[in-house]
């Protein structure tokens, strides 16, 4: 199969004779943000543009001041979407850990992140790696297992997200990606999965979860 | 006279979309939500003029070095344990992914949407291996149930109504009849969800593939090219070669700029980064597979004048702001590509031939080069694919034009010319002005119209009679 790698590249070769100088030298890094939201948004905390944007794709917004607060916006959630099987990944509890104590005293049993038993999961939770203002987006990582499957396959998704973890601009996003260790797998999720491929019928929850939401932690952790 | 090798096909499809009174309510209404969706982001952003430049920066970067920056991908991707493969034509992308299957003991075939595969025609060539291919994108699974192609980039099934839909569900696949589309893509998750969890072989196609780190990027709505890339024992991309890109920083350029002209999102709802296969059980394959393809690309690569399209993104925004796709639809055009971007495309991979008549499909209005991510200059290469056209007809025509040039340069010839005219006009409409039915060509053009009646007296003899008195 060499024969075809090499047909190709000299047909490449052959192509750009007359046009090109030496390969340029890699540019320093320029991770330019050409909506100047940090500059538009500077007198604000990135937290609003966030939240603005992310209600704005369909995604739940929920803001949690302590730890004792989250408990109970987590509570109110799991109520709601009739959360009886859960499964958690782990970075959810390295952003939260007080959720394991949690979820004893509610009596709830998290089942494990993996296939095939979190294939009937009715709610997946997660924390966020990044979370981007500019786009209102949420950054899951498979430094640990589980992170992909509690993201995609249950149909409702919620993820924490860890103050620190807030930047501006979808550059900075991708520059923090780019640093080793890089990730196998990252994933950015802006609100729930969707189509309009039918008469531009606006319909979530295609493959993807239909409900998403984002629990800010507005404190430090160990506060 | 042109060669047209299928004037009749051309003909019966535009006309067939011009009276599809749904097909123009549907194209109107696609192209008019892209555009505004576009245009309020752009609005928002304080740059978009050199966000502009630095995509067609990035693009051009890997385009000059093409050679280089591919073999540093192939270098990056073998390094995070993928493996890579070159093809040259379709038919080796096909017979790679077939040998593959047979190899690892593979039946049924889970694919994420991707124009990429569509121009190779993969999914017959699939089947008659004895795969079972299953589209997953909701569009692309109506297209595939009916056997048709995309008819836009973005919403490959826009041409077709919710009731065609249903029908379609109802007879193909057991459903009862509903036309609601929420139901209807229920429909599709709960058929599909089973699917990618016993698929063993996930294809999908690649926005972006980084040189630097061999982190291929993939963009959608859906979730099911999360699912496709994810839950199979092996994952096979096919990118076309243009599709790299050097670094993380051009990729951040690139990230910003696409889903805004594709869909007026600021991000689509998810936008994956692969590198190398999963490495927890079940969040990624045992086996990542790249196809590096050329097909038509280094062909283009050495033409000066249509090497820029090899910039293009596919985000489709030529197409929603072009006023001739907004009334003619893709299935006009005679290749997977469509609108001005089709155009050119078909032009410079497929040939002037294949191109043929729709090579004339355009206004000129310069939309379509205007709106363009990478500013690729579309409007001057619909040109340039007609002037080519043009040089290869006889000279016959050329030369009497050339004749009646030079003959309505001089005022007896002028006035010669005009009476001459002035009598077949008067000899071509009855009393009432109606065209009478005369030479096929005429009569074509002419049927059911009414012309204005010459005047008596030619306008340049009423203009000078002043002075001659």
């Amino acid at each position: 199969m060499t024969g075809v790698r090499e047909k190709i590249l000299a047909r490449i070769r052959s192509a750009s004779l007359s046009s090109r100088g030496a390969v340029p030298a890699e540019p320093g890094p320029d991770f330019r943000d050409f909506s100047q939201e940090e500059t538009r948004y500077s007198s604000e905390e990135p937290m609003g543009l966030f939240a603005q944007r992310w209600q704005a794709l369909g995604g739940v917004w929920h803001q949690a001041a302590d730890p004792l607060n989250l408990k109970e916006i987590l509570k109110n959630i799991l109520e709601k979407t009739g959360g009886g099987r859960v499964t958690v990944a782990p970075s959810a509890f390295n952003s939260a850990p007080e959720l394991g104590e949690f979820f004893q005293t509610l009596g709830l049993k998290a089942i494990p992140p993996r296939l095939p038993e979190a294939a009937s999961a009715s709610v997946g939770i997660t924390g966020a790696f990044l979370a981007v203002a500019y786009s209102g987006s949420l950054v899951l990582v498979d430094h640990d297992p589980g992170e992909l499957t509690a993201s995609l396959l249950p149909p409702v998704h919620l993820v924490l997200i860890p103050r620190k973890n807030l930047v501006f601009s979808l550059g900075q996003a991708v520059e923090r990606l780019g640093r080793e260790p890089r990730p196998g797998r990252a994933v950015f999720i802006s609100g729930p999965s969707r189509t309009a491929d039918i008469e531009l019928t606006l319909v979530l929850g295609v493959h993807g979860p239909r409900e998403v939401h984002a629990v800010f932690l507005d404190y430090d952790l160990g506060s | 006279m042109l060669k047209m090798p299928k004037p009749n096909l051309f003909d019966l499809n535009l006309n067939r979309a011009l009276r599809n009174r749904f097909l123009q309510l549907a194209l109107k209404r696609a192209t008019g939500a892209f555009k505004d969706l576009r245009t309020g982001i752009i609005n928002d952003l304080d740059k978009f003029q050199e966000l502009r430049e630095r995509a067609k920066e990035a693009k051009d970067r890997v385009l000059n070095h093409l050679d280089h920056y591919l073999t540093r991908l192939e270098a990056s991707v073998t390094q995070a344990r993928g493996r890579v493969f070159w093809a040259s034509t379709g038919d080796e992308v096909a017979g790679y992914i077939v040998a593959l299957a047979r190899e690892k003991g593979l039946k049924s075939v889970v694919k994420g949407k991707s124009m990429t595969t569509e121009e190779i025609g993969l999914n017959p060539v699939l089947e008659q291996a004895g795969l079972e291919v299953l589209e997953t994108d909701l569009g692309e699974y109506i297209i595939q149930l009916v056997g048709e192609r995309p008819s836009h980039l973005i919403v490959p099934a826009v041409h077709k109504t919710r009731e065609e839909t249903a029908r379609l569900f109802q007879k193909k696949l057991g459903l009862a009849y509903t036309d609601r589309p929420e139901e209807l893509t229920r429909a599709v998750r709960d058929r599909l969800r089973g699917r990618f969890l016993s698929a063993g072989l996930g294809v999908t196609g690649v926005n972006f593939a980084v040189a630097e780190t061999g982190t291929l990027v993939l963009l959608e709505n859906e979730g099911n090219i999360r699912m496709a890339s994810t839950l199979p024992r092996i994952h096979v991309a096919v990118m076309g070669l243009e599709k790299v890109v050097a670094d993380f920083r051009d990729l951040a350029v690139l990230l910003q700029i696409l889903p805004i002209s594709a869909t007026g999102q600021r991000l689509p709802s998810y936008v994956s980064f692969i590198n190398g296969p999963g490495r927890h059980p079940g969040e990624g394959p045992e086996e990542l597979h790249l196809i590096l393809y050329d097909g038509y690309r280094t062909k283009v690569l050495a033409d000066p004048d249509f090497r820029q399209v090899l910039r293009c993104l596919r985000c489709g925004a030529c197409l929603n702001f072009c006023p001739v796709y907004r009334r003619i639809g893709g299935h006009t055009y005679p290749w997977t590509y469509s609108g001005p971007i089709g155009v050119v495309l078909t032009a410079a991979a497929r040939g002037l031939e294949e191109a043929g008549d729709i090579v004339g499909a355009s206004t000129l209005c310069r939309a379509c080069g205007q709106v363009c991510p990478v500013m690729i200059d579309l409007p001057e290469l619909i040109l340039e694919a007609r002037r080519r056209l043009a040089e290869q007809e006889p000279a016959g025509p050329a030369r009497s034009f050339d004749l009646a040039a030079r003959c309505l340069a001089t005022p007896v010839g002028f006035d010669l010319a005009a009476r001459g005219l002035s009598a077949a006009a008067e000899a071509m409409i009855d009393r009432r002005g109606r065209v009478r039915r005369g030479p096929e060509k005429i009569w074509e053009l002419g049927e059911g119209r009414r012309l204005p009646r010459p005047a008596e007296e030619p306008f340049r003899r009423s203009l000078f009679k002043g002075d001659e008195e």
